[in-house]
């Protein structure tokens, strides 16, 4: 009866171990106990013996090749004995393989991938974005109240926004909810001054509901408000996220600036670039819902976020993937500084498929950012931070960007932004492709 | 009852002990001619004669092992340090024989000891001999900690960590030695290990503490604050920290609403933050404050009389802790 | 990793004196220390062949990830453990370091509870909660491995105390790494054993290295067996750990002088570990493989078969062989057939179970 010698854990930590040297040869008799190899462990060269007695049929493993803890190295048996078996179910190296007879056949073909259908966008509305008036024992936005009164203000009923706190910060503590209960549900506030033992704190945070200086609204603050709140309320979005390695883009933009400098190529010219020549290859990516109808656009123009003192403009680069980089990296030096100045037309405005926002620069590390209608995505782009990545199993030093796609479902499906991302992280990790 | 000192107390313990079970011995520094460097031995060497209370060489991790030796094989041990300060040299004898040994043999062991002696502030002695270690043992499982805070309390616990099969960590402050209080005359009135005593009944909120903070600060805060704000503290006196009475604790919590925890030793990783945790995990619905904690300063207790008085907890810091979980100015 | 010790079963081919009373032994063979009836003296030889054939196997199940944590081999010692444990009484009792398997196999634990321990199954002697380090049974008086170097020393002591307080005639033997020596309760336990004559002998296996650390790097005084007397007035003597006579007769009177005068004694056994410090030691930085040689040559099981040809004849040898074989092999295929613990034993033997103790909610 032929046996499967399998590579042993010489070492705790030992996955897997290179065979150095074959002690023995095929056709050799061998005893339990014999040294059959010499492994070289995550540790130091090791000895591996047999651990039972019979001639070496066959020699799996061959000398310089690494191979897995629990792989087959080699067969023992009866000399003549047919091992075919054993060797064509075990194949190479096949892990833990040994004990188990191998399939006769490959069964049914695998299973065809999953579509790239993921489910329909979910239905559920988004929640009424409710600003609670200030009331006391708000602190930033929080009304702070202790465990208890929070208990009891839902076991009465009690709307908390509505009761005056008299703990340290104006925190709403048991007796204030007594209280409340006493008086029919609400905290008398204006008499909140009056009450035991409220310290003068929380008599003062205890302002009109809408409290502090009023700011003038800027018709850019209001066009903001519009159309971001028209986007959060409208489109049913999903975001992903996926980390790229950056190092290749910082060599080239190295590169760039050692034989361009007046150009002053950075990541972000890079980004655009590449997002447009991947938007060529992914049409939904260029398609937008538009009063019910899907519009299709056939060319890559690319919306840029600017930050100004005044709010937030998106000027866009056209037909991006058909320019360079210096060529690019001008014309949104040239679109900032008009933005800044407030000089944009509406068609540097306007027209833009997709758009990219950076807030890298401020160590920001990802976010998602809100679509840009009737655009069908936007693209947030992180810092480039030191990260230990994995190259070949082991752990290195590396330069990582987490890039955040967030996708209109109603005209994009997660497969789809999945796809269009994959090949952005694919030309950013080898600039090159974004020639072919 | 009868009245007597704690460290009376402590002594008709050992003797009635040593007199019941011919396998209790006490082992330690100076526990024989000298009669204990704190007199809690005084007479037991003339009435048992020096098998049975032994001096040991200053080798405490020896005796202390010796101890654990003795125990697994079915003797009751009484292992006297002179103070906590020093059993620090015999952790590895409590930690890795003491804690492990039932465990690591199946269950085939036990190990009835008692590791006694004092602990905590004593007066200007300095930050070598001053400490309060109880939470080296606390955390530990298969250990139990017990910290007496009366003469009574000292009697009756003593008897139970004694007839106990665990190991038993028994720490006396070195303040309540002279303590005097009535002690009850049933020599089977046993305290029960695991159990909390409410020392004070009140309503508006629970104070928890142990050993000589009961006394010299929770009590003393509660009379002040019953007698200046009105307000009606419970106070808990945990006894046994490991098993702790944590079922006493949460429903007292649950019925004031607030609690202050008062602890001789340094706040971090202590028995307090433990409690504290157990409380904000068990009964956060329950709470209208904050747990507040009364800890020693963190810093070494210094020497100088002034110094060692601020940094150790005093019953006005109860007070003010009071007046803030209860909102009260 | 070395070779195995080219034992009895290993040489059959090997030129071999004739297996009669009569022949004479090699006079390079050095002449045995005591001369024992037949029947110990085998029996003596099929404990050690247990022990290292238990051992081998122990190896090939660690590899086979069946035995995983720390697991240290007693290989090359077992003259240490079978000469001092032939010199007990059943009542006596027996401490350990962490390379215990060999102690607990001839010392009422079977190969079977052995095994399962190491596997960690719920039959192991210490129902899978001790491991390889720490195998104990209470009723055979073993004690248990101690995986802290000298930690267990005050506590063979404190039996000791036990023994001299209740005057049992129990005797106490308290096994050790010649790096215990080091240790400060090492020092401590024995003034304490001096001073009140407890009935403990200390033996100290000197494998000749603490891990990697050869004795004469951690060691200012590198005869052992010399620093007790002086120190404590408690006798120290050195024997041939190689030597299952040796250690035997050393061991012998020491228990003898134990148990009637309750004087403690101090034992260096000189012995070779062949495998690594643990199953994640190589051995190679530390020593030469023709150090493990030269160690090798001088295996206890060759020496008392070279000492005594005609009592170990090739039908013995060949018999017992087989026997061990299948007891090890019963003892894996019985590991392999044990459930482990049920996971309520993750709460049990913490400390006795009392009213109110919370078991696995108080997490």
């Amino acid at each position: 009866m032929a046996t499967v010698v399998t590579l042993l854990q010489l070492s705790p930590t030992m996955s897997q171990g290179t065979l150095v040297k074959w002690q023995v040869k095929e056709g050799a008799k061998v005893s339990s106990g014999d040294i059959l190899a010499e492994i070289e462990t995550d540790k130091a060269v090791m000895e591996q013996e047999s651990f039972e007695d019979g001639t070496v049929l066959k020699l799996v493993a061959k000398e310089g090749q690494a191979v897995p803890v629990g792989s087959m190295i080699a067969v023992l048996g009866e000399p003549g004995e047919d091992i075919s078996g054993l060797l064509a179910g075990g194949g190479a190296p096949a892990p833990k393989a040994a004990a188990e007879p191998a399939p006769a056949k490959p069964a049914a073909p695998a299973p065809a991938p999953a579509k790239p259908e993921p489910a329909a966008p979910k239905a559920e509305p988004l929640p009424p974005v409710v600003v609670a008036a200030t009331g006391a024992g708000d602190s930033g936005g929080r009304i702070l109240v202790s465990p208890l009164a929070r208990k009891m203000a839902a076991e009465h009923g009690i709307d908390l926004a509505q009761v005056a706190g008299s703990g340290p910060n104006g925190r709403i503590v048991k007796r204030d909810i007594e209280t409340a209960v006493a008086s029919g549900g609400t905290a008398p506030r204006p008499e909140l001054a009056a009450a035991p033992a409220a310290p003068a704190r929380a008599a003062a945070s205890a302002a009109p509901a809408v409290g502090g200086e009023e700011i003038p609204l800027s018709g850019m603050r209001k066009t903001i408000a519009r159309r971001l709140v028209e986007s959060r309320q409208q489109i049913p979005s999903f975001s992903l996220s996926v980390d790229v390695d950056a190092q290749p883009v910082l060599d080239a933009v190295a590169r760039m600036r050692e034989r361009f400098p007046e150009a002053k190529v950075t990541v972000t010219h890079f980004l655009i670039k590449a997002m447009a020549s991947a938007l060529m290859n992914h049409p939904w990516l260029r398609t937008q819902w538009v009063d019910g109808r899907l519009v299709r656009k056939h060319a890559a123009h690319v919306s840029v976020a600017v930050a100004i003192d005044e709010g937030l403009l998106t000027p866009v680069i056209r037909n991006a993937n058909a320019k360079g980089l210096q060529a690019i990296a001008a014309e949104l030096r040239e679109l900032a500084a008009r933005a800044r100045d407030r000089k944009l037309t509406e068609e540097d405005l306007t027209g833009g498929v997709q758009t990219i926002s950076n807030l890298g620069m401020f160590g920001i590390q990802n976010f998602d950012a809100i679509i840009n209608p009737p655009e069908a995505s936007i693209l947030a782009v992180g810092a480039v931070i030191d990260k230990p990545v994995v190259r070949n199993g082991n752990l290195v030093a590396g330069k990582i960007i987490t890039l955040t796609l967030s996708c209109d479902h109603r005209v994009v499906d997660g497969a789809v932004g999945a796809s269009y991302l994959k090949d952005l992280k694919a030309a950013l990790e080898d600039p090159l492709l974004m020639l072919a | 009852m009868v009245e007597m000192s704690f460290r009376e107390a402590l002594n008709k313990a050992l003797a009635e002990e040593m007199e019941r079970d011919s396998q209790v011995f006490l082992m330690g520094e100076e526990v024989g001619q000298y009669h204990g460097a704190y007199k809690v031995s005084q007479g037991l060497l003339e009435r048992f004669g020096d098998l049975r209370v032994v001096d040991a060489p200053i080798t405490e991790a020896g005796f202390v092992g010796l101890g654990i030796g003795a125990a697994h094989v079915g003797m009751r041990p009484v292992i006297e340090v002179m103070t906590f300060n020093f059993a620090i040299l015999a952790l590895d004898q409590i930690v890795n024989n003491a804690a492990k040994l039932r465990s690591m043999s199946g269950g085939q062991f036990e190990v009835p000891i008692v590791i006694r002696g004092p602990a905590g502030a004593g007066g200007a002695l300095a930050c070598q001999h001053s400490q309060s270690l109880e939470q080296q043992y606390v955390h530990i499982p298969g250990i139990k900690v017990v910290m007496p805070s009366t003469p009574d309390t000292a009697y009756r616990l003593l008897k139970s960590a004694i007839r106990d099969p665990d190991p038993v960590i028994f720490i006396e402050s070195e303040k309540l030695y002279n303590m005097r209080g009535p002690v009850t005359e049933d020599p089977e009135n046993l305290w029960p290990i695991g159990k909390a005593d409410v020392t004070r009944p009140g309503s508006d909120v629970t104070i928890v503490t142990w050993s000589r903070m009961l006394t010299a600060v929770a009590l003393p805060a509660a009379e002040t604050l019953a007698s200046e704000d009105g307000i009606d503290c419970e106070v808990i006196d945990a006894l046994s920290l490991s098993p702790l009475d944590l079922h006493t604790i949460l429903e007292s919590v649950k019925k004031t609403n607030r609690c202050v925890i008062v602890e001789e030793g340094w706040p971090k990783v202590s028995v307090g933050s433990w409690i504290a945790a157990e409380i904000g995990l068990k009964a956060f619905d329950h709470l209208d404050a904050p747990i507040e904690r009364i800890n020693q300063k963190d810093v070494p207790l210094p020497y100088a009389f002034n110094l060692e008085e601020i940094a150790l907890p005093r019953p006005a810091d109860v007070v003010e802790a009071v007046r803030r979980v209860c909102y009260a100015k | 990793m070395a070779k195995k010790a080219k034992t009895p079963a290993d040489t059959s081919d090997a030129p071999k004196a004739a297996a009669t009373e009569s022949v004479a032994r090699n006079p390079h063979v050095p002449e045995p220390k005591v001369i024992l009836p037949d029947d110990k003296l085998i029996e003596m030889y099929r404990q050690m062949l247990l022990i290292r054939r238990f051992e081998e196997r122990c190896a090939q199940q660690y590899q086979l990830q069946k035995i995983k944590g720390f697991c240290h081999l007693y290989i090359g010692q077992e003259a240490v453990a079978v000469g001092s444990v032939a010199a007990l009484e059943p009542k006596d009792y027996i401490f350990q370091t962490y390379r215990d398997h060999g102690h607990a196999l001839i010392r009422g634990i079977s190969a079977r509870e052995t095994m399962a321990e190491l596997f960690g199954k719920a039959t192991g002697c210490s129902k899978g909660k001790g491991g390889s380090m720490h195998l104990f049974k209470a009723s055979a008086g073993m004690m248990g491995g101690n995986g802290i170097v000298g930690g267990h020393v005050p506590l063979a002591t404190g039996v000791g105390w036990k023994a001299m307080y209740n005057k049992t005639g129990e005797v106490v033997l308290c096994y050790m790494g010649e790096a215990a020596v080091n240790q400060g309760v090492f020092h401590e336990s024995l003034n304490m054993a001096s001073l009140w004559n407890l009935p403990v002998i200390y033996i100290c296996e000197n494998n000749l290295f603490g891990m990697g650390t050869a004795v004469h790097r951690a060691s200012a005084e590198k005869d052992l067996y010399m620093r007790t007397a002086g120190a404590y007035r408690i006798r120290g003597v050195r024997c041939d750990g190689m030597d299952v006579l040796d250690v035997y007769k050393t061991t012998k009177e020491a228990v003898e002088r134990a148990r009637t005068k309750g004087r403690p004694t101090f034992i260096e056994a000189v012995c070779y570990r062949y495998r690594g410090h643990s199953m994640s030691d190589p051995a190679t930085t530390y020593r030469t493989k023709d150090e493990v040689s030269i160690w090798q040559a001088k295996d206890p099981m060759v020496r008392l078969q070279e000492q005594f040809p005609g009592v170990f004849t090739e039908e013995l040898l060949g018999d017992m062989e087989k026997e061990i074989r299948e007891i090890v092999q019963d003892s894996i295929r019985f590991a392999e057939e044990s459930p482990f613990p049920d996971e309520s034993e993750l709460w049990t033997d913490v400390h006795v179970d009392y009213p109110g103790y919370p078991g696995p909610k108080a997490n």
